[in-house]
């Protein structure tokens, strides 16, 4: 089998959804500026090379409609003759992108491919505009449809994790993501984005500002005080409030990928190694425990045990599914979301497995790490998991 | 000189200026309201690096009243978009732009000098033709424009609003010597008929006419109560709603007020009437009271503890300790209630309950005799003095008090001369003018002669007549032959003339039963023969709680299914007769608007709302849907207008009317309700309840003079189908699951999602309404075989409080 090389990888800063700074700006922009920006970080492919853009988006409509990995690789001004496409695994849709990128290259469909994921939810809020659920679901499985929040509230109770852990966990996830911040280990991951808004101010005249926008806004220097203060917002009397869920977020990511020959033949290094991806089922009422599934099958996979995982990024949906799944799991947290998680830096759908994967890309590289893990739960009740190796370790 | 208003100033944000500002907002003037810059940065100004020459600093003051209007409860503000209207400014900065305004009420503190550099500036800065007027309550307004040039005296009036000035009806105008004539009618006019409000003009006494004599007689009721030994309980329940009265009664009015307050307004008007006898009762035992309370701290509902305290959980569960006058010390409220007490409850007319009370002769009697004797007699001393005519005392105790009936309205029906009698004997005696009148052979301070009524000249010892405001319609006027053309408990058919029928309900809560069906059937018949056109309204307290279930529910228990089946359709049919008549019908709802009466109301072409309409699809409430064509009707206000454009997504709207009736929500003024969908937006809003019924049949004679298109039966609802039950169904069980509703709420949803789509249409489809109409018969008809729901219906019925089971 082709051995399947990430030779670079940039994301925007993420935006909090509705009253942040992407909120005003167009996802296919958004996709448009990290396809561009990834193909300017692999010195050596020309545009025309590029076989493929595909794009996980969870909600691909509205501003996020026709095929928003076509219409990206448009406004990134690649020729017309680079295709597009679009894939949606809802909150795995952008690792699912990379891994749909591996296969036509194992496949021979394709040489080099940029796959990433975008997702404004300012734009395009959950469950998307045109609603349209199936009758015969809603009255016999009504489960398949659950709100995120509660499924959230279910795996709590399940798992017995307490309002106090979620809103401790929460916490952390900022504490880490501000030190992160602070650190500058995101400098070289995010590219900036140009942020315009055009408007008819208080005066009544057509107003047009424009801001460098080029830092994650979602970490908050909250207390735990604060938090612990906060009202469930899903159940009545339940533990899972907007401090200890993960944030809606806007923002976009992509990765380069090639074969090891073509990076070879290209004179590029490869950074990571594609080495494995699992997707699995799970009850849709319970689906914060995906990770719990796809994990062991993707390890079963690929002969590796979870002790070899130097840094693992798992999706914080909730803090209450992600304790869960770490207990479960046995996951080591000083390896885990070291940076911090979607608490704290948010959750833009379906950019976060490709956002995750371009994380892990850097931190693995500073930490000199062999082995990294990108999972995450999904909703319907799935959860994915993709390994990759560190090749610029040593 | 024509005076129009286009915009207003407010100077002043204090809590009466933050309530005028929201009420003017409230009938669409704009309004800059004004306030101090402050002299100090905050902490977060600070921050922010804010100076004190930054806007966002000097309209500090005014921004943050904009912020408490907006979140003001009751609201100050008919709908949150009223609250744009409404610009901030400051008064160093903004008062030039008095000159750009119609009119400027000053509203600051009470302070004479305050005021006084105000309207110095004023007459400066405002236009040459802008009104100014003060909202003050006690200060004289000739010394207010003490110093002010000819033509700012000729502009300039004294306007007394009262709080929360939305709600509040009395408006009084207290002119100057100088003020223009057309200045007063214009103000008089605008408060009416823009503002709603009952206006009245007052001379430029101390505390005008309605806190005159409320803060004297006020303190003579505590003086009495404390001098006599009742307690605070004991008292509120003889001054409440037994006589006529508001539920704050005397010392949950005093709490209302402050302590503070009270003894400040009363020392200023004991210092104010020297020549008034009765102001020694402001120095009474009473003011002794207030003085200790004010002394520790006790100053009423702002301090959380007066008269009472409020012990426990906030809201509905608050529980209230009264204050011991003797030890001043809190205890836990005693039972107050008696055999006179609970006799008097079952009397239902104002008039006799209280004749029954003054002629018992316990602690209630003497109580209730002796508060009433000394406003009487108060009254007729003031006399004069304070106001030349007496209905207007009477209607500043109504309007400013929400009194049921004025002092001498009351002093009348008790019969005027008995009553002087027993209070000369009480030494309580009327004045000179009284013991004249009954001279004269006359008997009564009111007396009506056909449809005018007079009332009593004092000064030229002559009848005069009752002024008649032209927009106001008393349907009481036409009860009469050959006007009522048919009659029975629940409701009336009134001929207003013109050409104009009117359905009036005057059952218990005006409910709909089948004595009001069926003046509406008969009402129907003689629209279609003898008449133009049908205005469906009355004058009682709320326009109609809803539809009368007990027939239903009896029904339901023994089973006869069929029978509410037929009953209901024949329901549905009468409402369908109604909207599809050939003449012109205009409903005119206000206040209490529910159910089965929002649902004939919504029947009309155009409906003529008083602005405080609280209109809503209640039903759920009891475990039911509206059936009596309100899904159907709400569909069609809500979805069918938008669906008319192509690619429009329905569900939004769907949700909006499944909400309204699911959560069994009630508009809180018909501003709202044009926003839930219920009225439209061709329906009209009138401020001025009291106009309402004119303005109804005004506007049916004017779909009468056009040329009247009555609406025919069409494919005129738009059903989402199997989609949009897919989407409530869902966010129903979403509900369920997250532990906000019960499983009954659930069912009802449920039922509610199926009618209200249309059923499980595989594709939307414009229908006929029987179609939404045979839907809601079922649902209807389903949940009365729940025993949960026969639950709600009893529990209701007993308590007037909605069951959750």
């Amino acid at each position: 089998m082709k051995e399947i090389v990430i030779v670079s990888g940039v994301r925007t800063p993420v935006g909090r959804a509705n009253r942040g700074t992407l909120a005003r700006t167009r996802p296919d922009d958004l996709a448009a500026i990290v396809t561009k920006e990834v193909l300017e970080r692999t010195p050596g492919v020309v545009a025309s090379e590029v076989d493929d853009v595909i794009m996980g988006c969870a909600f691909p409509e509205h501003s996020q409609s026709f095929n928003i990995g076509r219409v990206a690789a448009l406004l990134a001004g690649l020729p017309y003759s680079v295709p597009g496409q679009t894939v949606n695994r809802l909150c795995a849709s952008g690792l699912q992108a990379i891994v749909t990128g591996a296969q036509q290259i194992i496949n021979g469909i394709s040489e080099i491919v940029i796959a990433g994921g975008v997702e404004s939810m300012s734009q395009v809020p959950m469950m998307g505009y045109q609603v349209s659920l199936n009758l015969r679901m809603v009255e016999n499985y009504p489960q398949a449809y659950i709100s995120m929040g509660l499924t959230a509230e279910n795996v709590a109770e399940k798992f017995r994790i307490s309002r106090q852990d979620q809103d401790a966990f929460g916490f952390r996830s900022h504490q880490r993501a501000i030190r992160a911040i602070e650190s500058g280990f995101f400098k070289d991951e995010i590219t900036p984005v140009k942020v315009t808004n055009t408007y008819v101010n208080d005066k009544g005249v057509l107003e047009r500002t424009e801001k460098m926008f080029d830092t994650d806004e979602g970490p908050r220097r909250t207390t735990l005080a604060k938090m612990s203060q906060l009202k469930p917002v899903f159940k009545k009397n339940g533990t899972v409030t907007a401090g200890n869920s993960s944030q809606m977020s806007d923002g976009a990511a992509a990765v380069m990928l090639m074969s090891a020959d073509k990076a070879r033949e290209k004179g590029l290094t490869p950074w990571l190694r594609f080495v494995g991806f699992a997707v699995a089922g799970v009850p849709p009422e319970l689906m914060g425990i995906g990770p719990m599934y796809a994990v062991p099958k993707v390890m079963k996979q690929t002969g590796l045990k979870i002790n070899d995982m130097d840094l693992i990024e798992l999706n914080e949906a909730f803090a209450s599914q992600a304790i869960a799944c770490i207990r479960n799991l046995e996951l080591d947290e000083e390896k885990t979301n070291v940076n911090g998680g979607a608490v704290a830096l948010g959750h833009p759908l379906g950019c976060t497995g490709a956002k995750l994967t371009v994380q892990l890309m850097y931190e693995m590289k500073r930490r000199k790490s062999k082995y990294g893990l990108v999972t995450m739960c999904i909703g319907g009740g799935q959860g994915a998991a993709g390994i990759f190796e560190n090749l610029l370790r040593h | 000189m024509s005076y129009t208003i286009r915009k207003a100033m407010v100077i002043g944000a204090g809590i009466m200026g933050r309530g005028i500002a929201a009420h003017l907002a409230n009938a669409n003037i704009p309004v800059y309201l004004l306030d101090i810059v402050p002299d100090e940065l905050r902490d977060e100004e600070k921050r922010k690096g804010l100076t004190l020459k930054s806007i966002q600093v000097r309209n500090r003051i005014s921004n943050q009243a904009i912020r408490l209007i907006a979140g003001s409860e009751p609201p100050a503000l008919v709908t949150p978009g009223k609250l744009e209207l409404i610009m901030p400014g400051n008064i160093e900065d903004d008062l030039h732009l008095a000159r750009e305004v119609d009119w400027v009420i000053e509203a600051v503190v009470e302070d004479l000098n305050v005021k006084k550099r105000i309207m110095a500036r004023l007459d400066e800065m405002s236009g040459k033709d802008t009104i100014v007027s003060t909202n003050t309550s006690g200060i004289p307004v000739n010394l207010i424009a003490q110093g002010r040039s000819e033509n700012f005296k000729k502009h300039f009036l004294g306007t007394h609003f009262f709080n929360p000035a939305r709600y509040m009806k009395l408006l009084e105008l207290i002119p100057l010597a100088q003020t223009e004539s057309q200045v007063l009618e214009f103000v008089e006019t605008l408060g009416r008929r823009r503002l709603g409000k009952t206006v009245i003009s007052c001379k430029d006494t101390p505390c005008f006419i309605a806190n005159r004599v409320a803060i004297v007689a006020g303190q003579a009721d505590l003086n009495f109560a404390i001098d006599n030994g009742y307690t605070v309980e004991e008292v509120d329940a003889l001054s409440g709603p037994l006589i006529g009265r508001p539920k704050t009664a005397t010392f949950r009015l005093f709490d209302l007020v402050g302590a503070d307050i009270t003894l400040q307004v009363s020392s200023t008007l004991y210092n104010a009437i020297p020549h008034d006898p009765f102001r020694e009762v402001l120095v009474g035992s009473g003011s002794r009271i207030i003085k200790t309370l004010v002394e520790k701290g006790l100053l009423g509902t702002k301090a959380g503890q007066g008269f009472y305290r409020k012990t426990g959980h906030a809201g509905a569960n608050a529980t209230y300790q009264v204050l011991d006058f003797v030890s001043f010390e809190y205890r836990e409220k005693s039972d107050t209630e008696t055999d006179t007490l609970r006799e008097a409850k079952k009397i239902k007319s104002l008039v006799e309950r209280i004749k029954f009370l003054i002629s018992t002769p316990d602690r209630a009697g003497k109580y209730v005799w002796h508060t009433l004797a000394f406003l009487f007699s108060y009254c007729s001393h003031v006399i004069p003095e304070i106001a030349d005519s007496l209905y207007l005392i009477d209607y500043a105790f109504k309007a400013g008090f929400s009194h049921e009936m004025g002092p001498f309205e009351i002093w009348d029906a008790l019969g005027v001369e008995k009553t002087a009698l027993r209070m000369e004997k009480d030494g309580l005696s009327p004045a000179n003018w009284v013991w004249e009148m009954l001279e004269e052979g006359r008997k009564s301070f009111y007396k009506k002669k056909g449809r005018q009524r007079f009332f009593w000249d004092p000064i030229r010892r002559s009848d005069e007549k009752l002024p008649v405001d032209p927009h106001v319609l008393v349907i009481a006027d036409r009860k009469r032959k050959p006007w009522v053309i048919e009659e029975n408990a629940s409701a009336s058919l009134v001929d207003l003339g013109d050409g104009v029928l009117c359905l009036e309900f005057h059952s218990d809560a005006n409910l709909v039963d089948e004595d009001t069906r069926s003046v509406l059937a008969v009402g129907l018949k003689r629209l279609d023969e003898d008449f133009e056109g049908l205005v469906i309204g009355n004058q009682g307290k709320n326009f109609s709680s809803g539809s009368d279930l007990k027939t239903m529910l009896e029904a339901a228990q023994n089973g006869q299914w069929k029978l509410i089946e037929k009953k209901l359709q024949s329901m549905q049919n009468q409402i369908l007769r109604l909207r599809y008549s050939s003449k012109p019908v205009v409903a005119a709802p206000f206040g209490m608007t529910l159910g089965g009466g929002a649902q004939i109301a919504m029947a009309a072409d155009l409906i003529c709302a008083s602005a405080e309409t609280y209109m809503g699809l209640v039903e759920a409430g009891i475990g039911l849907i509206p059936a009596e064509t309100g899904c159907s009707m709400l569909i069609q206000r809500l979805l069918s207008p938008i669906m008319r454009t192509a690619n429009t997504d329905p569900l939004p709207a769907l949700q909006k009317a499944f909400e309204n009736i699911a959560m069994a929500k009630v508009s809180t003024s018909a501003h709202h309700a044009q926003e839930m969908g219920f009225l439209k937006s061709a329906d009209k809003i009138v401020m001025n309840e009291e106009h309402l019924l004119g303005e109804a049949k005004r506007m049916v004679i004017e779909m009468c003079s056009s040329v009247y298109i009555p609406q025919v039966p069409s494919k005129c609802v738009y059903a989402v189908g199997e989609r949009g039950m897919a989407f409530l169904m869902q966010a129903v069980q979403t509900l369920l699951w997250a532990g906000y509703i019960s499983e009954h709420d659930a069912l009802i949803g449920k039922k509610l999602a199926y009618v209200l789509a249309g059923g499980p249409l595989s594709s939307p489809q414009w229908v006929d309404e029987r179609h939404i109409l045979d839907l809601e018969r079922e649902a209807f008809l389903s949940l009365l075989g729940q025993r949960k729901t026969i639950d709600r219906i009893k529990h209701f019925a007993a308590t007037g409080k909605i069951l959750r089971n």
